[in-house]
């Protein structure tokens, strides 16, 4: 703790050398890890509120969680009060707080069953079970009974590592994308009080992604050999046949293969599904974005090619808007307008005061460190390291989860968490400053 | 890898006659492109040499017959026009241009031909189109 609590106090101070006098929320509320110093922490409060540019809950919060290690990924409980964070390590974090800006993050429970990274971590709404993968073959269901985090070992059957788990929307199954080029799809079997597994086959490569369609009985993966896939996840004891854009379930068997599609130059690192089901998006490693519309009958692909670095996570926050972020540290905002899908901008804007920071107030000390960091780093050998970082985000984000009520039909706010250890919660406000976004 | 060796099967049933028409197509892209150096449309020269590169071609002599092309146009440019034209190619023609040509860049790179040039090249497309090129020019399993 004491070493966090002074990697903390010497965060802010480069933060606000780097950044010139506190300006408002930004700076307060931006350089805080767990164990902050009260008195320098409160001064710099006071001191904003005093010149009135104190950002209230409207704009984005930042939160810096662990910046030696990074953050792998993370999970919001369903009241949003708790979130669960894995620092790059084998353990996954509870932390209580985690919805209120100016307060501390304490921390409540650590959940301990895995022997390496845990890659992915989901936290069901419906009946509150947390499931995390990991890169040593397994999948925990953690339970919350009597004050403690109880863990269930999922029996997966791969050999490679896990690398993405998701709830079905309706909580009776999750599905795990792994190395072994099969994607597990598990359900709870009472009988023996364990999860099993159902194999789902056909891919020629790592499967690097899972999405569920909002009917909790078709699957979209995203897989290393460059196509996108829709099967069904029908299982018979669970699930009851349901009509989708893809016709009745009931007719399918499990691991049928519906649809592929192959507009993808690059790995396809994420999938996602419209809130009403009838859109998907997946994103490539050649800076892609392809929207794929059911509406006609026949699949119709769009593909946007992007002009940065490729995205790692995809999201809908309504039936007509997408954010995209990853190795660019900036997320995209695309639109559906009448049909066809558009780039609109990037959230985080230079110089709109979100994490802007003054250039004229670099002091000797952070300038000479910005130097031979970035030598380091980047290869550098002037010091415009404080202009290159200018976004939120100082390292590729590696998630992206949505803060909203569990229930809400359009998110209009959602969090992104990175290699640099930050936690960002995306607010509305933040979203008004996209022109043109309707959401 | 599965997907190669079916490739390249079928790519060996495929008839010669394809194979010449790609020899055809560049070696008219090559009299195309030398007129128009000839002029001195050094804008008009880079972007008939980008169209339609032989992309995943397996015949490699067309591929480098077309790279000769490519490079010949870019390099006659000078150093004040490399930012007209690629300006002109980002904005007025389709964004695959862009994207063939940090390919070709790459390509040229590789092969340690006219590194200085290209350099100075690589920094304008980067300026102009931002990093997405580059990347596809990485991951295209079709290269030029």
């Amino acid at each position: 703790p004491s070493e966090r609590a002074s990697e903390a106090r010497s965060e802010r101070r480069c933060a606000r050398a780097v950044r010139g006098p506190a300006r408002g929320g930004a700076a307060a509320g931006g350089a805080r890890g767990a164990g902050t110093g009260p008195a320098s922490g409160r001064a710099a409060r006071r001191r904003a509120r005093a010149r009135g540019t104190e950002r209230t809950r409207s704009a984005m919060a930042l939160r810096i969680v662990n910046a030696k290690h990074g953050i792998t990924c993370h999970a919001w409980s369903p009241d949003r009060k708790r979130i669960a964070v894995c620092e790059n390590s084998e353990k996954v974090i509870i932390y209580l707080n985690a919805d209120q800006d100016k307060v501390n993050w304490i921390k409540e429970h650590e959940l301990a069953a895995h022997d390496l990274v845990v890659s992915a971590i989901d936290w069901s709404p419906v009946h509150n079970k947390i499931v995390t993968c990991s890169h040593d073959r397994n999948a925990f269901v953690w339970t919350y009974s009597q004050g403690t985090w109880k863990a269930s070992m999922a029996i997966l059957r791969i050999n490679r590592a896990a690398l993405d788990v998701k709830w079905s929307p309706d909580g009776s199954k999750f599905a795990v994308a792994s190395g072994a080029k099969v994607v597990p799809v598990c359900h709870y079997e009472g009988a023996n009080d364990w999860w099993i597994s159902k194999m789902i086959k056909k891919h020629k490569s790592t499967v690097t992604s899972v999405a569920w369609h909002p009917s909790s009985q078709l699957l979209a993966t995203g897989s290393t050999d460059f196509r996108c896939r829709v099967f069904s996840a029908f299982i018979n004891d669970i699930d009851h046949s349901t009509n989708t854009v893809f016709g009745d379930t009931g007719r399918t068997r499990f691991g049928d293969l519906l649809l592929e599609f192959e507009a993808c130059n690059g790995w396809v690192e994420d999938v996602a599904w419209s809130p009403s089901g009838s859109t998907l998006a997946y994103i490539g490693h050649d800076s892609s974005v392809n929207f794929v519309s059911m509406a006609n009958g026949s699949p119709q692909v769009q593909t946007l090619k992007s002009r940065d670095l490729p995205n790692s996570k995809v999201f809908f926050l309504s039936d007509n808007v997408v954010v995209a972020a990853g190795h660019s540290f900036n997320p995209e905002i695309y639109q559906n307008a009448s049909g066809s899908w558009s780039f609109l901008g990037n959230l985080n804007q230079k110089g709109s005061g979100a994490g802007g920071m003054a250039k004229k107030a670099v002091s000797n000390f952070s300038s000479a460190r910005n130097l031979w960091s970035n030598k380091i780093s980047r290869g550098q050998d002037t010091n415009n390291g404080s202009d290159d970082l200018w976004t939120l985000h100082h390292n590729a984000i590696t998630d992206l989860k949505a803060f909203d009520q569990p229930q809400s039909r359009t998110i209009s706010s959602f969090s992104t968490s990175g290699l640099d250890g930050r936690l960002v919660v995306w607010r509305p406000a933040d979203l008004k400053k996209v022109s043109g976004l309707h959401l | 890898e599965d997907d190669e060796e079916e490739e390249q099967q079928q790519q060996q049933q495929q008839p010669q006659v394809e194979r010449m028409g790609e020899a055809a197509e560049v070696q008219a892209r090559q009299r195309e492109v030398a007129g128009l150096l000839q002029h001195g449309k050094h804008r008009e020269a880079v972007k008939a040499a980008l169209q339609n590169p032989p992309l995943g071609s397996h015949d490699q002599a067309v591929k480098d017959m077309n790279t000769e092309v490519v490079l010949n146009a870019i390099c006659s440019a000078s150093d004040s026009e490399i930012d007209k034209i690629v300006a002109d190619l980002y904005h007025n023609s389709s964004p695959d241009l862009c994207d063939t040509l940090v390919k070709y860049i790459y390509k040229g790179l590789a092969d340690r031909k006219y590194c200085g040039v290209l350099l100075k090249w690589h920094a304008s497309a980067v300026n102009m189109a931002g990093l997405g090129p580059v990347v596809r020019a990485m991951t295209d399993r079709k290269t030029v």
